[in-house]
């Protein structure tokens, strides 16, 4: 449900952070320090980083790819390995049953149970080909305002970590709390911000700022 | 700073009322009409789904409403419960433009946001690029109208008519 979806889900964030000189250069170099780099050659269960915007394969950032008007636009790919509930427990039954075969039908003790089950995961999670997922960035600088196309926490972890590590800026997520700070104008309001308390709508009574 | 994770559940409750304040708004101001300073009015519509929840964590009880206006009186009687608004389906109208959404309120994040009339992803490439822009016009328009909603009722929420004129207007409303 990316920036190409008719239908828009995305969460909004606030950039702060100074800038170098020559900016949309210094973004396309510190894009492609933290591209996507392909596992499927190995056994790492996750693996994310930046790609063209919209674009699996394409991680060349070194001829303004990223830049769209006054946007910076592109992609976080997260691949996952994933081995299914299903074929875990078949896989683990085989295994097992192998192996009390070997043990002439004894019992596994608790501990062998334990290491046949990550030997039976590691196994199968080496076989099965990482499921790519995108997720589209869309970053304006002049207003230090950024939409990701997500609304998963894990999602917004990922993203948030992987920002601030690329960018050394500091991103946060915009909600009502940082919306207002960002909106009140004085610091008498920000005041009566941090005093406010919840309304109560169901007991008839009002309730408004502490010592009012 | 106070640590941002413990803010943006300690100010939840923000969140929540200002949905409720949009609610009663849509329904208690003229065809739904509101004034957003520097910027045109706004026409706004609860739509036809509401989540609304009661405390945090394990005492947390939600009740889920999607229908017509008619539910919107079992959804009132959520909120005189106790119950507020987490998720609200809504439209937005301004000038010529119409909007649906959904949006969350601990995180004010917008979920499936529709433009009335979208023509739709474009294979061309110069058509996708224009795509993206009218995408990002859309998403930018309805963001702004959103904080400028939400700096409307931080005014009046944080000003001492919230208690003498705003509430005892919105429990006129609740017990209507």
């Amino acid at each position: 449900m990316g920036i190409f979806s008719k239908s828009l889900s995305c969460t909004r964030y606030f950039v702060r952070g100074e800038t170098p000189p020559d900016f949309l250069t210094w973004v396309d170099e510190r894009l492609q320090h933290f591209l996507f780099r392909e596992i499927d050659e190995t056994t790492d269960e996750k693996a994310w980083g930046w790609v063209e915007l919209d674009n699996l394969l394409q991680t060349a950032f070194d001829g303004g790819q990223a830049h769209l008007g006054e946007y910076l636009a592109f992609s976080l790919r997260i691949d996952t390995r994933k081995a299914p509930a299903a074929l875990f427990r078949k896989h683990y039954l085989l295994a097992e049953l192998n192996l009390r075969q070997q043990q002439k039908f004894r019992r596994l003790s608790r501990q062998q149970k334990l290491e046949l089950k990550k030997a039976v995961q590691q196994d199968l999670l080496r076989r099965q080909m990482p499921q790519p997922t995108l997720y589209d960035v869309v970053w304006h600088p002049g207003q230090q305002r950024l939409w990701l196309f997500a609304t998963s926490p894990k999602v917004r972890e990922i993203f948030e970590t992987l920002f601030r590590e690329t960018f050394e800026m500091d991103i946060y997520l915009l909600f009502p709390y940082t919306l207002a700070q960002d909106v009140l104008a004085s610091e008498a309001a920000m005041e009566r911000l941090e005093m406010v308390e919840p309304a109560v709508f169901h007991s008839g009574q009002g309730s408004g700022v502490r010592g009012q | 700073m106070r640590d941002l994770v413990e803010l943006l559940f300690a100010y939840r409750f923000l969140g929540r009322e200002f949905l409720t304040w949009l609610w009663f708004r849509s329904e208690d101001a003229e065809e739904g009409r509101i004034a957003i300073k520097g910027r045109d009015a706004v026409t706004l519509t609860v739509g036809d789904k509401m989540v609304l929840e009661t405390g945090d964590g394990e005492h947390r009880e939600t009740l889920m409403l999607q229908g017509t206006r008619s539910e919107h009186r079992e959804a009132r009687l959520g909120l005189l419960q106790g119950k507020l608004p987490e998720e609200m389906h809504l439209k937005l109208a301004q000038g010529e433009d119409e909007w649906q959404l959904s949006l969350k309120a601990t995180t004010l994040e917008i979920k499936g946001l529709k433009r009335k009339n979208n023509p739709g992803p474009q294979e061309d490439e110069d058509d996708r690029e224009a795509f993206f822009f009218d995408q990002m016009y859309q998403m930018e328009a309805v963001s702004s109208i959103i904080d400028g909603l939400f700096r409307e009722f931080l005014e009046i929420r944080l000003s001492p008519a919230w208690d003498q004129e705003e509430m005892p207007r919105l429990h006129d409303w609740l017990e209507a």
